[in-house]
Order: C-alpha cells, then sequence, then structure tokens
C-alpha cells in the first residue's frame, strides 16, 4: 500500500469553520450526555449476544477470492454497502432451508376393493310453474263497526 | 492476497428475493425423556418421605425425613445430547419439546397419602402440599400443556446474595431514578422463577457470496483550498462455503418473554442474562423447584424455528469474519444461502431472581421494569425507571456550561478569522 499526500492546507477559513463547529459542541455534548445517563439507566442495548457466547465450529471451509477490477479514486475508506462486520444485517438475497430426514419406507399400499357402482339418480320432476304473485295490498283500515265502537 | 485460494467456480447462491427462512418440513426424531412415573408423590427413593428439596444451592436432592441425598442425571450425559451434532439429520426433540396439545393448566392430583384431591396450577408450579396431609405432591412426567420441562438448571445463587446484588445495581441509580421508584424499592421482594427456554443444536452449512476490496492505495489531493483524501482498491468476487456445528443456543419458549420491544417492555434486560450453563442441566425433577414459580412453556418447535434459524445464519455470518481480515476495506455480502441438514431440541427450565416494578405513566400505560439477577452466575442486568425532569436539567445544565466555555472561545476564532 502506497501513501501520497500531494498536498494540504490550512487557512483562516478553516479556523472559521473550527469556531462554527465550537458552537454546536454544548449540543452535541448535552446530547451524548442524555444518551449516556439513559442508556446507564434503562440498558436498552443489553441483550442475548448469542454469536458470541453460543459454541460454533467451523470445518470444510472453501474459499473462492477471484480478482474482478479495480476500483480507484474512491473516498470512502470503506467499500460501499460493507455488512460482513455486522453479522446481523442481513444480504439482500437471504435463504435458509431445512433438510427432510430420509423418510422411512412406508408399507405397500393394499389396493382398494372396487367400488360398487350405485344405482343411477333419477332425474327430478319438471317444477310447475307457479303463479306470479300478486303485489301486496297496503293494508286498509278497518271497516267502522255497527256499535260505533 | 491475491490468489484465489480455491479454483473453480463459487457456488451460486439460489437467486431468490430476500426470503424469509422455510417452514420446517423435516421428519422428527423424537428423545424420549419421559419417566413413566405417575403424578403424585415424588419419594425419597431410601425412605419413601415426600419432604424432598436441594440441598443449599448444590445440585444435590436431600431427603428432610432421612437425611438421604442423591444428585438428578445429567442430561448430557443421558442422552449424549453434546455429541454428534455434524450426523443430525432432520429435527430430533426431546419429549418436553414435543408441541402443546392441551390449553388446560389446572391439574387434580389424588393425593397417595389421604385420598383428597389437590389442584396443580402448572401454569405458575408444578408441586402442591395436600393441604390435609401436608405431603407435597408433584406433576412427576411430561404433560401435553408444556409445563414439564426436559431439563433444569437449579438455583446456584442464594436469595441473600441475589437481593444484595439488586441493591447494589439500584443503588448506583438512585440519582436519576424515579423519585416513587426510590421511595418503593425494596429488593426483598425479589422472586425466583424458574423461565422456560429450549436449546437447539444445528448441523448446517453456509454459503456467502459478495464482494470484498483490497486498498493498494491512499492519497490525498489538493482542490484550491481543500483538500480530499481518495482510495484506489482491487475488488475481488468472494465467496465462503463451510459446515458450522452448533452447540446449545438458547432461546426462549413463552411468547410474552420472547416478545422483545424496547417501547412496550423491557423483555431485553432476561435476555441479556443468556446464556446459561445448559451443560450441566439435569433431567427435569420437581423436587428442584422448592418455593419458586415456574412460567409455563406455550411455544412449540415450529414457532421458533423462523428464529432459531436466523440466528444460525447470523452466527455463520459471524463466524467467517475472522477469514476476511485481508479486505481492508471491507466485503458487501449480496447473498446467503444456508441449509439446515439437523437440529435437536430440548426444553429447560433456567433460573431467574426477578425484581419487578410497574411504572405507570401519565398516559396511563404501564411500563414493567426488570432487575434480574442470573440464578447461575450472578450477573445482574435491569432497567431502572428515570425521573426524565431531573435528567434534562442535568442534561441542559451540562450543555450550558459547555457552551459557557466553547462560545466565547468560537467567538473569539471567528472574530479573528
Amino acid at each position: 500500500m502506497e501513501t501520497l499526500i500531494l498536498a494540504s492546507g490550512s487557512d483562516s477559513g478553516d479556523i472559521a469553520i473550527f469556531g462554527l463547529i465550537l458552537f454546536a459542541v454544548p449540543f452535541v455534548v448535552g446530547w451524548f450526555t442524555y444518551r449516556a445517563l439513559y442508556k446507564r439507566y434503562r440498558n436498552q442495548d443489553q441483550r442475548y449476544r448469542y454469536e458470541h457466547t453460543t459454541s460454533a465450529v467451523r470445518s470444510a471451509l472453501q474459499r473462492w477470492d477471484t480478482f474482478d477490477r479495480k476500483n480507484n479514486r474512491q473516498r470512502s475508506s470503506e467499500i460501499g454497502g460493507r455488512n460482513d462486520d455486522d453479522s446481523h444485517v442481513r444480504a439482500d438475497h437471504a435463504t435458509v432451508r431445512e433438510a427432510q430426514a430420509p423418510r422411512v419406507a412406508q408399507e405397500e399400499r393394499q389396493a382398494q376393493a372396487a367400488r360398487e357402482a350405485q344405482p343411477a339418480r333419477d332425474a327430478q320432476a319438471a317444477r310447475d310453474a307457479q303463479a306470479p304473485r300478486e303485489a301486496e295490498r297496503p293494508p286498509q283500515a278497518a271497516p267502522p263497526r255497527a256499535d260505533g265502537a | 492476497m491475491t490468489e484465489p485460494a480455491s479454483s473453480g467456480t463459487p457456488p451460486r447462491a439460489p437467486e431468490d428475493p430476500p426470503a424469509s427462512p422455510a417452514p420446517a418440513s423435516a421428519d422428527d426424531t423424537v428423545i424420549d425423556t419421559t419417566t413413566g412415573q405417575d403424578h403424585g408423590h415424588d419419594d425419597c427413593p431410601k425412605c419413601g418421605s415426600t419432604e424432598v428439596t436441594r440441598k443449599g444451592d448444590t445440585m444435590s436432592l436431600i431427603c428432610g425425613f432421612c437425611r438421604y441425598e442423591w444428585v438428578g442425571s445429567r442430561l448430557e450425559d443421558l442422552h449424549g445430547l453434546g455429541d454428534g451434532i455434524g450426523d443430525l439429520v432432520g429435527r430430533t426433540f426431546m419429549s418436553g419439546a414435543s408441541d402443546i396439545t392441551s390449553a388446560e393448566t389446572l391439574i387434580t392430583l389424588k393425593c397417595q397419602g389421604c385420598g383428597s384431591e389437590v389442584v396443580v396450577d402448572t401454569g405458575r408450579s408444578l408441586e402442591a402440599r395436600c393441604h390435609w396431609c401436608r405431603s407435597i405432591l408433584s406433576i412427576n412426567d411430561k404433560i401435553p400443556n408444556g409445563a414439564v420441562p426436559d431439563g433444569i438448571l437449579p438455583f446456584g445463587i442464594s436469595k441473600a446474595d441475589a437481593i444484595a446484588r439488586i441493591g447494589q445495581f439500584a443503588g448506583k441509580r438512585k440519582f436519576f431514578a424515579l423519585k416513587r421508584f426510590r421511595a418503593e424499592f425494596k429488593p426483598d421482594n425479589v422472586l425466583g422463577v424458574y423461565l422456560p427456554y429450549m436449546t437447539v443444536d444445528g448441523n448446517v452449512t453456509a454459503r456467502f457470496r459478495g464482494e470484498g476490496e483490497i486498498q493498494t492505495r491512499r492519497y490525498t489531493v489538493q482542490h484550491g483550498k481543500t483538500s480530499t483524501t481518495y482510495y484506489d482498491a482491487d475488488v475481488y468476487d468472494v465467496a465462503r462455503e463451510f459446515d458450522l456445528h452448533i452447540d446449545d443456543l438458547i432461546i426462549e419458549s413463552s411468547a410474552s418473554r420472547s416478545n422483545i420491544d424496547n417501547r412496550a417492555n423491557t423483555n431485553n434486560i432476561i435476555n441479556s442474562l443468556l446464556p446459561y450453563d445448559v451443560k450441566n442441566m439435569v433431567a427435569f425433577d420437581s423436587n428442584y423447584l422448592g418455593d419458586s414459580t415456574a412460567e409455563k412453556r406455550d411455544l412449540n418447535i415450529d414457532d421458533i424455528t423462523r428464529k432459531a434459524h436466523l440466528q444460525f445464519l447470523t452466527m455463520s455470518r459471524e463466524s467467517i469474519r475472522n477469514d476476511l481480515i485481508h479486505y481492508d476495506r471491507g466485503v458487501r455480502w449480496t447473498h446467503e444461502d444456508m441449509d439446515v441438514h439437523g437440529s435437536r431440541w430440548a426444553t429447560v427450565f433456567l433460573p431467574v431472581w426477578l425484581y419487578r416494578y410497574a411504572e405507570r405513566s401519565d398516559n396511563g400505560q404501564v411500563m414493567v421494569h426488570y432487575i434480574a439477577v442470573n440464578g447461575r452466575n450472578g450477573n445482574v442486568m435491569g432497567s431502572v425507571p428515570i425521573n426524565k425532569a431531573r435528567l434534562w436539567g442535568v442534561t441542559a445544565l451540562v450543555t450550558m456550561l459547555t457552551a459557557a466555555v466553547a462560545w466565547p472561545l468560537g467567538a473569539a476564532m471567528m472574530a479573528g478569522a
């Protein structure tokens, strides 16, 4: 690996930027103070670190490392989309398959007895057409009774 | 490292969309851990008394009548659980991990001493004392509601020790603690509880594909008044394939404990007590429970298979990290592919000393805070309710003090520039 510094410099502009940063510093310190104290009391980040504490023995490792291309003049010191440093971040394509145990051979099935033919169903008689219903009449007032009641 | 470590074509992972683990489909093999014992009296093998308790914090059981002592059988030795992970094919599970087929928690036992009927609430305990003849009645074999596990890890930390540890933990967090919490805090209220878990072994093959970069040059270029650092790198197609034998991953088998959501509960505290020394678990014997309560398992293997597989995948990724250090700019995995050839499941009760505090917020919501102690190694973790007014006040004070120093300095620099 080769390290080459072609030029560097600082002037009054940098000092002004540093001065602006100093203005922001109290808020950053306040934010970190709140976070640190909250974390100390609530411990929300605590969990079972199974990936570090569970025994796992690796074997039969096969590697393929094939040069593909050069990627020059990158501004970042890391590969884009890096995820090897956080094993909880899933890759774009993740597949898990659970294998089946070899099945126990099943007993040979016996041929089923032939079903007896059922008697053919009789066709249903055609229904008689019903007379069209009459529209319901509105209820009529009861006729006055002779006794005047 | 520029030469391929192995020739040939790297394995192609299936071009599936981001997929969730496949549902369980394997045939099952059951390891029988049933005892064949009837429920009821669990007598001293020497004198027949039911007054059997644990001897202090040891793994021994002792008869309170004739003082005879014996130790439960280690499940690992009994069933060879630590061996043959590479030979696992399909699902193997112990009887205690069988599917739950009954929701009934109350079981009525007939006392062999006096004939009276005694009800055991298996949702909380697996023992009850006969109210007439005072003999102890136990659930001595597996029952279909999932309450009886295959193994148990008895408490190794005494209650007094747990109280001291909880008191010390809370004592260091008094200043910002909620005023009511400080007033009501009584570590004597700690309870011993056995929580249900499953241990799972896995025989898996993992394949990963992606791109890795190795830095070849780093240089800084001046652009007028500013400068920029650039990096040159070689890009490699990277693939890895390997077998992984996972031993005793522990997973919650209670739905309420399994739900870890920091906004709604503090279950992460209990989760963080893991792992336990499950290699030392003994075959379940209700005499180990003593005065502690026990929470019933309510999840089946199918319910936690997805979680187990994701954790297998994470462990596979973690196990290959040390093989990638020469990719100093890192690796971007694009494909993860895992075959679970076999898994082996067992259920176990793990001991926790639990202090519980319910914080009722102004909007009526209740957040239960736990301070918990691992009943085996004494590790303590907890969540203490916060007096937010005091926390904000101190934060503001720190901010102002920092400003009192930084701002005049910044103003002077700006003026100078």
